[in-house]
């Protein structure tokens, strides 16, 4: 263990802990003593000692307690666990159980320091998140440097960010080049370069260059503040497990403790052994508190939620990890959620008799000056074949807005485009521009098609046909490019218990088909409008009614976002529109990272469980014990202090 | 309006739950919401309400349920 994780307590913890030490160590050397002298009622000054000792080491830890039991009864609430805990105590003086009077303050006085130190820990771990946090900005002015509280900074402020420092305030570089590790927020892990003109976050460490930067927001509205705001204020938004724990706990201690009493003064009126049944109510009276349930749950939610921001999920509320755990349906979005939005070449077919070099060279300078995203890809793929575009050449030329592009080099007519642009070459042939502009080219045949205006029907993706005066040379195939790790992200969904994934898109049939198959989705809707995708969605929701995950880029997809039970906006570091329709955010754009928020979803959901069943099953089975007059008050002091640590000790497993 | 309240030290869960409960009841309090774990409350309140008035409300809520915690904005 190093230094920085070491026990660090506070002065109030040390000063508990000392008194208990003193408390144990004094009960025990009591206990044994008085074992060894009878027990003589005719000796009133071994009796008296006997009371006397004990009820002094009672009092050095019992006295806090009952003052503020004491305090509790004058503030309205009396069945506090302290009062309680009190009565038990006394109530056990009372019947001569000295031993096990003090044990059960002592006891829980531990239960409660361990309490304390393990809620303050894990406080401390997880507001890991604070370290997004700096203290201070090299605020750059008249070429003097001074350091200030990142607070104190305005926006519009130039500031220097040194090697290895962490990045103060949201901002756009002006200076210098850097690789930025943002795995703080966004969990990934590879440092993303930056040059002069690109955005910055608040919380990221800049590794290994020297950059300047000029502020665009303030410090409140800043990526780490945001992000540390949202895990805070998400612990807030209580699960239904702990709005459960909370409504069980408000009926659960009355009721016991009113059993207590009736079953302190029924049996004892019945039997005349009163001693017996007052054993069993203390035994009530020490399992009536629901601690561990009350402290544990939120304790695991919030570990749950911290770590999934470690791994650059936002979850905006315990609810949602919550329903994240239970997810059966994954919907998503295509475009910017499985694929990347960026196109690449995925596969050529020639025409009979010409070559690929061929169809390559005529597409590249074809496409060659066009800006559209299909005619870079085309380009890429070309140069990575290395296939160049002639070059020296004047060329011409021209584009067709939604049809395709056309270039005269010399005497040749180069065309490129889609089916509908294809059909009009075959009718017009190579001098297709000036044809088609004044509509006087006569009809011709079709040559060196397959057959009659037969042009191949490709079957995935999107298709580019290549012409040469007026000749087809084939066609490329493009596809939206599948995004690294969401065929890996499926696969795991599935491994974690979801039934169906599916998608939902406005693109082409034949696009979402290639791309469904190629991630392993269990069905997809092709051609949808925004308003389809909300149909859908209500489809999906109501037939299956099961837990409903829609995944998109948060921006486009409000609306859908908002219906589904849970909805995730992806990449959206920075984003504010997005970060504010989401209930839960991916920081960067990488599905697996979801995958890996439902597998801790599910893990905290499981711990959660583990607690209450854990916590109520043992406390019930102390009470029925007591209720049936077999009332061994160290199993009751086990149920209450010991299921505590365990419950408080299962939710830090969350963490790990 | 909405408006953050450290509170710290806060020992256990319950008293929380107590201090959520009487703040809610404060006139002028929309709702109030405490992260046990990150000792933070969240309160809102209505636009025309006074926050100062609210804020002792609150302090004072909170002394009395647990007078070892301590409050700030």
């Amino acid at each position: 263990m190093d230094t920085e994780n070491k026990l660090k307590l506070t002065k109030k913890q040390k000063r508990e802990l000392i008194k208990l030490t003193v408390s144990a160590v004094l009960l025990i050397a009591a206990a044994v003593f008085f074992a060894t002298v009878p027990l003589d009622y005719s000796n009133p000054f071994v009796f008296a000692a006997r009371i006397a000792v004990f009820a002094a080491i009672y009092l050095i830890t019992g006295f806090d307690i009952i003052k503020n039991a004491v305090r509790g009864i004058f503030s309205g609430d009396f069945l506090d666990e302290q009062f309680l805990m009190t009565v038990a105590s006394v109530a056990a003086f009372f019947i001569g159980e000295y031993v096990e009077g003090v044990a059960i303050i002592v006891l829980y006085g531990i239960g409660e320091l361990f309490q304390n130190i393990a809620v303050g820990r894990s406080r401390k771990r997880i507001s890991a998140i604070a370290a997004l946090r700096t203290d201070t900005a090299h605020v750059l002015e008249n070429g003097e440097i001074s350091d200030r509280d990142p607070e104190e900074v305005g926006v519009g402020s130039l500031i220097e960010v040194r090697p290895g420092e962490k990045i103060p305030l949201d901002g756009t570089v002006t200076e210098g080049f850097a690789g930025i590790d943002t795995s703080s927020l966004t969990g990934e892990s590879n440092p993303v370069n930056v040059a002069p003109g690109d955005a910055v976050f608040g919380g990221t460490i800049s590794t290994d260059g020297r950059l300047v930067i000029r502020t665009t927001k303030p410090l409140a509205e800043s990526s780490q503040e945001k992000v540390i705001a949202l895990v805070e204020e998400a612990s807030m938004k209580k699960s239904k497990t702990e709005r459960f724990i909370t409504k069980f706990a408000r009926i659960y201690t009355p009721c016991v403790v009113v059993a207590a009493i009736l079953i302190a003064l029924i049996p004892s009126l019945i039997t005349r052994d009163p001693v017996r049944w007052i054993r069993s109510a203390i035994v009530f009276l020490v399992v009536s508190c629901p601690c561990a349930l009350v402290i544990s749950i939120p304790m695991a939610f919030f570990a749950g939620v911290g770590k999934a921001s470690k791994s650059g999920v936002l979850v905006k509320g315990a609810e949602y990890l919550e329903r994240l755990a239970d997810a059966k349906n994954i919907v998503m979005d295509k475009t910017g959620t499985i694929t990347s939005g960026t196109f690449e070449v995925k596969s050529l077919a020639c025409a009979v008799g010409v070559s690929e070099e061929r169809l390559l060279k005529a597409a590249c300078v074809a496409e060659r000056a066009s800006n559209h995203p299909l005619a870079a890809a085309i380009e890429n793929y070309c140069a990575k074949r290395g296939i160049a575009a002639v070059s020296g050449e004047k060329i011409e030329f021209r584009e067709y807005p939604g049809k395709g592009v056309t270039a005269v080099a010399g005497d040749d007519v180069f065309a490129a485009g889609n089916i509908g642009f294809a059909r009009e070459i075959a009718k017009y042939g190579g001098k297709y521009g000036d044809a088609a502009a004044t509509g006087t080219a006569p009809e011709r045949e079709i040559n060196g098609f397959p057959g009659n205006d037969g042009f191949p029907e490709n079957t995935s993706g999107t298709a580019v046909y290549v012409f040469e005066n007026g000749k087809y040379l084939g066609l490329l195939t493009l596809g939206d490019t599948v995004k690294q790790g969401s065929r890996e992200a499926v696969s795991s969904f599935k491994k974690l218990g979801v039934e169906s994934v599916v998608m939902l898109s406005g693109d082409a049939e034949s696009e979402c088909s290639a791309v469904a198959e190629e991630v392993g989705l269990d069905g997809y809707k092709s051609r949808l409008l925004p308003e389809n995708k909300v149909e859908e969605l209500e489809k999906i929701i109501s037939e299956t009614k099961k837990t409903t995950v829609y995944v998109g880029d948060g921006i486009n997809d409000a609306p859908v976002l908002a219906l589904a039970d849970v909805g995730v906006a992806m990449g959206s570091m920075g984003q504010d529109a997005a970060v504010e329709a989401a209930d839960c955010v991916v920081m960067n754009d990488d599905l697996r990272n979801l995958a890996e928020a439902v597998a801790i979803s599910r893990k905290t959901v499981r711990i959660a469980r583990q607690n209450v069943i854990l916590a109520i099953g043992v406390k019930m089975a102390v009470l029925i014990l007591a209720a049936c007059g077999i009332s061994a008050m160290w199993p009751a002091v086990f149920a209450d202090v010991g299921v505590l640590v365990i419950a408080i000790l299962n939710s830090m497993r969350v963490m790990k | 309006m909405k408006k953050y309240i450290k509170i710290e030290d806060l020992c256990c869960a319950n008293c929380a739950a107590k201090i959520e409960k009487a703040a809610t009841a404060i006139e002028g309090v929309t709702s109030c919401k405490i992260s046990f774990m990150a000792e933070k409350m969240l309160v809102e309140y209505d636009d025309s309400a006074d926050f100062n008035g609210i804020y002792k409300e609150i302090v004072k809520i909170c002394k009395r349920v647990e007078p070892d915690c301590t409050v700030s904005l």
